[in-house]
């Protein structure tokens, strides 16, 4: 009898303080003093104007358009130390930015401080979480970037209208997935940042990252609406469409308090 | 410190201890996936999703729940069903919402927990996924997560049956895959004659010894036993359906090579699922087992088995056919644990039980 009062005990003992315990020491040592904030804020933009839903704009090939939808996944951040020999991985939170949405839009997480000089993300869903069945949260399929046919992610999807266009309705669609093989559409963006980035512990920093929407078109290859209206599957078009997405991100400036 | 004082702070604890204990969320009850005798391990271990028989009992109510689909009367049964080995009994294509029909012939369901990808061309890779493909698409289900969740959300059973499984009430995507995947993962066929002859409780007759002989010779290397299939992709010759222009594993990996493959079917019961092919083209089991009769003899990138093998003469396909009769699991086809736990359910494609 007592044994079982004892395990009880013990088992109250380790829900009611040492769990909360370690959570706590561990979201002190990132949160609390010896940290500080790392804010990124995505701003999407079409030549340096920023992006409004289903406004027109002009692409390189003098097509007009409207978005109507554009949501991206940004994975596996990194931030580089100028000195420290392995880069920091601030946890291994998914986060999907949607245009629309901007809550979505800012990422915050916290890092040791430090001189950084450097952030690297993924621009997608990474191949393990591609193959390891259901999940929850951003990654959870009813964000409607998942594919039921042929089981994988959409990384980046870019939707809208464009009289250049010659798909029903003058829609133009870009759903971008595909995470293995010759056209995997996994790429890590690199933003070298605009100055050293002095992490002390309490500060907060917040680097502005644009996402040109005219780059999608034009960024490394030239793909024009009208030659290519329409992306939505595993293909050599499709890497080439990611390797365009690349060059939409650079941080506009970085605000450290 | 008064002994007094000390007593009462014992009393405290206890009765703090004893409230804890009356507010812990009951804990689901474990259970085992079933690994028969000369099977291998399976693919999938549960890792993320722990077997339980709450999970499994929520997995089975919601295979059998028309809600899931968008005219609220189209389950995974309506095309699945029991009696069929889970294969949708007598159906070229299975009949989805809104008199749709499927593109191809709904594949029997049971020793899945061994598979590494689903459906005929391979396309999904992980078991739990496997159900979004028939809940969202236009001519299975035809419904949204978003509608599923919501629809569930708003049954007065459910939420309670996903806290027993779960641990709270809480209804997502992911906790539905996670319970279909119990369900669907726990369906296992090992109970079949064939079985009994291999644990030597029974014997062949000589038709069906000389059907398994055959069998071995001229069949295994693909339908390898104990699945009866190699979980691979062949191309048998068939000539593409110019209707459907069904291609295949190609339409997955985009590989020219892999025109026309599809995944190797179980034969475990093969009595029960047809019509046979994955597009149900062929009516009757000697006519399947025959399909060399029809191969194209234009394509040649069939497989050399095909291509090059002997096709079974007209005797042996009777011996075949006879054997693969030994290949019907009785106990499964009518194991009350896996049937519509549903009272009066209202299902399209059931037949009264």
């Amino acid at each position: 009898m007592s044994a079982v009062f004892f395990r009880l005990f013990f088992y109250w003992l380790k829900r009611k303080f040492l769990l909360p315990a370690v959570l706590l020491l561990a979201v002190g040592h990132l949160s609390g003093q010896d940290g500080g904030t790392v804010l990124l804020s995505f701003e999407h933009t079409v030549d340096g104007e920023p992006l409004e839903l289903d406004q027109s704009y002009t692409n390189a090939f003098q097509e007009s358009y409207t978005v109507s939808r554009f949501r991206y996944y940004v994975s596996h951040i990194t931030v580089s130390d100028t000195v420290a020999s392995r880069p920091f991985v601030p946890g291994d939170a998914y986060y999907l930015i949607k245009e629309g949405e901007e809550s979505t839009k800012t990422i915050a997480f916290q890092v040791p401080p430090g001189n950084y000089h450097q952030l690297d993300f993924l621009l997608g869903v990474d191949s393990m979480k591609n193959v390891s069945g259901a999940q929850a949260g951003v990654l959870d399929p009813l964000h409607g970037m998942f594919w039921t046919w042929k089981t994988g992610y959409i990384m980046a999807m870019l939707e809208g209208r464009s009289a250049a266009s010659p798909l029903q309705h003058r829609m133009f669609e870009y759903h971008i997935g595909g995470f293995g093989g010759e056209n995997s559409v996994l790429q890590t963006v690199s933003l070298p940042l605009p100055y050293i980035l002095t992490v002390t512990p309490g500060s907060t920093a917040t680097l502005r990252i644009t996402a040109d929407i005219n780059k999608w078109f034009s960024g490394r290859h030239r793909l024009s609406i009208a030659a290519n209206p329409a992306c939505t599957t595993i293909s050599a078009l499709a890497k080439q469409f990611s390797e365009n997405y690349l060059a939409m991100f650079a941080i506009q400036n970085l605000e450290a308090e | 410190m008064k002994p007094g004082v000390y007593m009462l702070m014992v009393w405290l604890a206890l009765v703090i201890v004893a409230a804890q204990f009356a507010f812990l969320p009951q804990a689901a009850t474990p259970l085992r996936l079933r690994i028969p005798e000369g099977f291998p391990e399976p693919v999938y271990q549960f890792a993320n999703n722990p077997l339980t028989r709450e999970g499994f009992e929520l997995g089975r109510r919601l295979f059998y729940d028309g809600q899931l689909a968008a005219d609220g009367q189209t389950a995974c049964a309506s095309c699945h069903q029991q009696f069929a080995g889970f294969a949708d009994f007598e159906h070229v294509f299975s009949h989805g919402v809104s008199n749709r029909f499927t593109n191809r012939n709904a594949p029997p369901l049971f020793n899945l927990a061994w598979h590494r990808e689903f459906h005929a061309d391979g396309g999904i890779n992980h078991i739990e996924w496997q159900p979004l493909s028939p809940l969202t698409g236009s001519n299975e289900m035809d419904n949204s997560i978003e509608n599923v969740v919501r629809s569930l959300q708003n049954d007065p059973v459910y939420p309670a049956m996903f806290a027993a499984a779960f641990g709270s009430d809480s209804i997502n995507s992911q906790r539905i895959l996670y319970a279909l995947t119990q369900f669907t993962a726990s369906i296992v066929s090992a109970d079949t004659r064939y079985d009994r002859v291999s644990l030597g409780k029974e014997q062949f007759t000589e038709w069906e010894a000389e059907g398994y002989r055959v069998f071995q010779a001229k069949c295994a290397s693909c339908h390898t036993p104990p699945l009866f299939t190699d979980l691979d992709y062949h191309n048998i010759g068939l000539p593409v359906d110019s209707f459907l222009h069904d291609y295949g594993r190609m339409l997955i990996t985009g590989k020219k090579e892999d025109s026309l493959k599809f995944k190797t079917p179980t034969l475990r019961n093969i009595t029960r699922t047809g019509p046979y092919m994955h597009d149900g083209r062929f009516w009757g089991l000697s006519t399947a087992v025959n399909h060399w009769e029809t191969a194209s003899p234009m394509d040649t990138t069939a497989s050399d088995l095909i291509r090059n093998g002997t096709p079974p003469d007209k005797q042996e396909i009777r011996y075949l056919v006879s054997f693969l009769h030994t290949l019907l699991d009785d106990v499964l086809l009518k194991d009350e644990g896996l049937r519509d736990p549903i009272p009066g359910n209202q299902i399209h494609g059931m037949l009264p039980q």
